[in-house]
């Protein structure tokens, strides 16, 4: 007896067609996985044999041999254990197999016959959609994630009896019903705010035209400034995102398994903050299963690198690439994949070993040769991928406690972040990009026209302050942003100024 | 020649100063001491050890090997006999029997003044070294420092600035540039017509006491000598010292009371070991046929605003933060950081490091 069933399985971000067949025939009891299964798949043997067991089925004796087509692409994970399961009931005949027709099944299954949660659940949603399924049939754990999803009806099973007899229609299922995005969105808060610190007025500028229009932005000062806590309310002024943004995020982050599964999507820009010890795999993705790093955990988001200097060299330049591209492409022995990357880089810094270089509070110690070692760390080419340096200085005690003015909220300066959004979205609508810092040259001798007077000053700023031809995009790019915050169709003088103080650390430390 | 063979085998040697001095003032050639034998005179100033090492180097040829060798890295020598050898540092207690230079040899025997101080500066010590240097090099001077770090990296790039000749005196040797972030700035000195003059061997790596013994050359070559910032233990207080005992002029710059980086000269002037000058021109004074120009490049100032006057005014006091300047001029934060920038392009303040402005 030969049975199908179609599953679907993922390279990457992307899932592909996958059909499981099982053959029964007379002989020996045996029972063979076929078709590149990894060790978990191999394992699922077991699983398939006691779930139905226990589910009160019959396991079939005799020669059986499950094939998993296409033969010749690896496949990877416990989720084909329930449509093994189903198949096999299919060829026993215990399940009849027009049931399953239009169907993708995939779930991992428990020794008792639950259905457990599988990652990636998303992705291989949509692809179920595209191809043309009609239904699927997923684990329940899974479905808030699938809740977003239509245009496809989805049922969410807890154990294998549960399928069996929904299959042969002996009980009625609800199909997962959709949720809208905006209900979940508006719940989002988050307890870091800038209302709660004090001074730092540049600092916050900066950190606002950042988020504005996605330029990286590197804080350097003394330790204890409070270059961290501005880092962390990041978030909080970060522009919504939109639901296909979303949809994205939360693809990658199904796949690597930390999605939160009570929400089922990513609803906050993502905010990732490695430790300075990451290897370069765990920040760009990859191992032996290529699985999603560091920076495509934060697309769309956040990656946020404290203590620059202190990563260690090579997992600093592999940024650099992914910074240009807004991707990553992994390449291992058994994928070459493309993870999205495209994040918005934040970190911070000590502009020497001792930290207090330049401040005024506390003398420096290091040699001028320490401090020469401590800057070499990072590259010329990575500082260049960063649009705005700002320093900061430790806020004095009087400042501290001042109680004659309020610091204005986070959502206030959200509320221009996202109007500057507006404005971008409907310059770049059509095209791949989504804020000003992801211009390509084209657009920036486009949207980015400078009048004579404007132009004359940024020639005599390249003159005086000695910047590098590289900057120059860079300071257009970022002058577009502080623009469009302010609400203005051209750039101006002013708007070219303010971008330009935003460079002046290239001639300090870099040059 | 031979002079020149006889002075480079006491150097080949690695003598003291004082063996070598003991040895040229008693002997008159090489062969004198290696024909006569381990007897005499020489057995005061050298064991038999020494002596052995004095007889291979003075006949194994080793010397040839040297010069070839010197040839081969473009490095020349003067011995103290020779024509280019200042007589002000012949004049000193224990002169350089040898030096190897690379550049210009003629600027020795200009008129010199040594911008010496503290390798760890701040910024008023560098901008002011700066300053001095570039001035003093436009009157004329040639700047001599020791290309180390700090103070002396500074008065080299001003000397370079001004277009100007100055001299590096090295405590290693000339293939041996010590600290190696300045092989730039020794290979800038050359191009820009300047000399590297060191009295060790070109591999010669710098022990602790060449820095000293170096100094006394920068001293010994100098009109005067002028320090600008030095802590309390700096080397550069030995470069004073020498200068005192040799006769030459001292000027130090004041510093603030409180910053130790200024103590050392601080103290000089309270001792009245040092003259207190504060513009270059104080310097130039004390020499014939140096002056120093006022300085022509002022920036034709535009009618500035009410906000670009607060600004100036406030920086012309003390440095000054972004935010404290937020609140002297009552701007948003945007507005400020545009007009900094403009003033900043325009010449009239600098931005320092943690978001402090200066003038």
């Amino acid at each position: 007896m030969l049975s199908k069933i179609k599953s679907l399985g993922l390279i990457g971000v992307d899932g592909f067609d996958i059909t499981i067949e099982v053959d029964l025939g007379n002989g020996l009891p045996k029972f063979d996985i076929v078709g590149l299964p990894d060790a978990a798949l191999k394992e699922s043997k077991e699983r398939v044999h006691s779930a139905i067991r226990n589910s009160g089925l019959q396991f079939p004796m005799g020669h059986t041999t499950v094939n998993l087509a296409p033969a010749d692409v690896k496949k990877e994970g416990p989720m084909y254990d329930l449509p093994i399961a189903l198949a096999l009931l299919t060829a026993l005949g215990e399940i009849k197999p027009e049931a399953l027709e239009g169907t993708a099944v995939f779930g991992e299954l428990s020794l008792d016959g639950s259905v457990r949660k599988v990652n990636g659940v998303l992705a291989l949603l949509i692809t179920a959609r595209n191809l043309g399924y009609k239904r699927v049939i997923l684990p329940k754990f899974n479905q808030n994630e699938a809740s977003f999803i239509d245009g496809i009806e989805m049922y969410g099973v807890e154990n294998l009896k549960q399928v069996v007899d929904f299959l042969n229609s002996q009980i009625c299922m609800q199909p997962i019903q959709c949720r809208s995005f905006e209900e979940i969105k508006n719940s989002a808060d988050t307890s870091d705010d800038f209302c709660y610190i004090r001074g730092q007025t540049a600092a916050k500028r900066a950190m606002e035209i950042a988020a504005a229009g996605g330029h990286n932005i590197i804080l350097i000062g003394p330790p204890g400034a409070g270059k961290t806590m501005l880092a962390k309310c990041m978030p909080s002024i970060l522009p919504d995102l939109t639901f296909d943004e979303a949809l994205e995020v939360t693809k990658i982050h199904s796949i690597a398994g930390v999605l939160d599964n009570t929400a089922g999507i990513v609803f906050k820009r993502p905010f990732r903050t490695p430790h300075h010890t990451t290897t370069p795999t765990a920040l760009t993705g990859g191992g032996l299963k290529a699985k999603p790093g560091e920076i495509s955990l934060a697309h769309n988001g956040v990656l946020f690198l404290d203590e620059l200097p202190e990563y260690n060299r090579n997992t600093l330049e592999v940024l650099r690439q992914p910074l240009e591209d807004g991707k990553i492409t992994v390449a291992r022995v058994h994928a070459t994949v493309d993870y999205p990357a495209e994040f918005v880089l934040v970190a911070s810094m000590n502009p020497c070993p001792c930290g207090h270089y330049g401040s005024k509070t506390h003398e420096c110690k290091c040699t001028p040769s320490a401090i020469h070692k401590y800057l070499d760390k990072l590259s010329g080419p990575l500082m260049d991928r960063i649009d705005l340096h700002i320093e900061v200085d430790a806020v004095s005690f009087d400042e501290l406690r001042a109680s004659d003015h309020l610091e204005e909220s986070s959502a206030s300066i959200k509320q221009r972040v996202n109007n500057a959004r507006e404005i971008q979205r409907k310059r770049f609508a059509g095209t791949n990009v989504k804020c000003n810092a992801k211009m390509t040259t084209k657009m920036v001798n486009k949207y980015c026209v400078l009048d004579d007077e404007t132009q004359e000053l940024l020639k005599e700023a390249f003159e005086r302050l000695h910047l590098t031809a590289r900057a120059h995009n860079r300071i257009l790019k970022v002058a577009r942003t502080i623009a469009d915050l302010d609400n203005s169709p051209d750039i101006q003088m002013q708007h070219i100024a303010e971008a330009i103080g935003y460079r002046s650390l290239d001639k300090k430390y870099w040059v | 020649m031979k002079k020149l063979e006889f002075y480079l085998t006491l150097v080949l040697c690695d003598f003291s100063l004082g063996k070598q001095k003991q040895i040229v003032t008693t002997f008159n050639s090489i062969n004198q001491i290696v024909t006569n034998g381990y007897k005499g005179e020489i057995t005061k100033i050298l064991n038999n050890q020494e002596y052995q090492k004095l007889v291979d180097v003075a006949t194994s040829g080793k010397i040839a090997q040297h010069l070839k060798g010197l040839e081969f890295s473009d490095i020349n020598v003067i011995c103290i006999d020779d024509a280019n050898y200042p007589q002000t540092l012949k004049n000193i207690a224990q002169p350089p029997y040898i030096l190897y230079y690379k550049g210009n040899i003629k600027l020795l025997n200009t008129d010199c003044i040594a911008i010496v101080g503290s390798r760890v500066c701040t910024r008023y010590g560098a901008e002011q070294a700066e300053k001095f240097a570039l001035n003093l090099a436009k009157a004329d001077f040639t700047i001599i420092s020791g290309l180390a770090e700090g103070i002396d990296t500074h008065a080299h790039i001003g000397a370079l600035k001004a277009k100007g000749k100055t001299i590096a005196v090295m405590a290693g040797g000339l293939n041996n540039i010590y600290p190696a972030i300045n092989t730039n700035l020794s290979k800038q000195i050359i191009q820009q017509d300047g000399l590297l003059i060191s009295e060790n061997v070109p591999a010669f790596i710098p022990k602790n006491y060449s820095f000293i013994q170096r100094n006394r050359i920068i001293a010994g070559l100098s009109l005067g000598v002028f320090s600008p910032e030095m802590g309390l233990k700096s080397g550069a207080m030995h470069t004073i010292n020498f200068a005192l005992d040799e006769g030459r002029q001292v000027f130090v710059l004041p510093g603030n009371v409180t910053s130790s980086a200024s103590a050392g000269t601080n103290e000089l002037i309270q001792n009245l070991q040092g003259a207190c000058v504060l513009k270059p021109q104080d310097i130039a004074q004390n020499f014939e046929g140096h002056l120093v120009k006022k300085d022509e490049t002022k920036i034709k100032q535009k009618q500035l605003t009410i906000e670009e006057q607060i600004v100036l005014d406030t920086l012309k006091i003390q440095d000054t933060h972004f935010d404290e300047l937020l609140k002297k001029t009552n701007l948003e934060a945007k507005k400020l950081n545009s007009l900094l920038t403009t003033m900043e392009i325009r010449g009239l303040i600098k931005k320092l490091t943690g978001n402090y402005f200066g003038v």
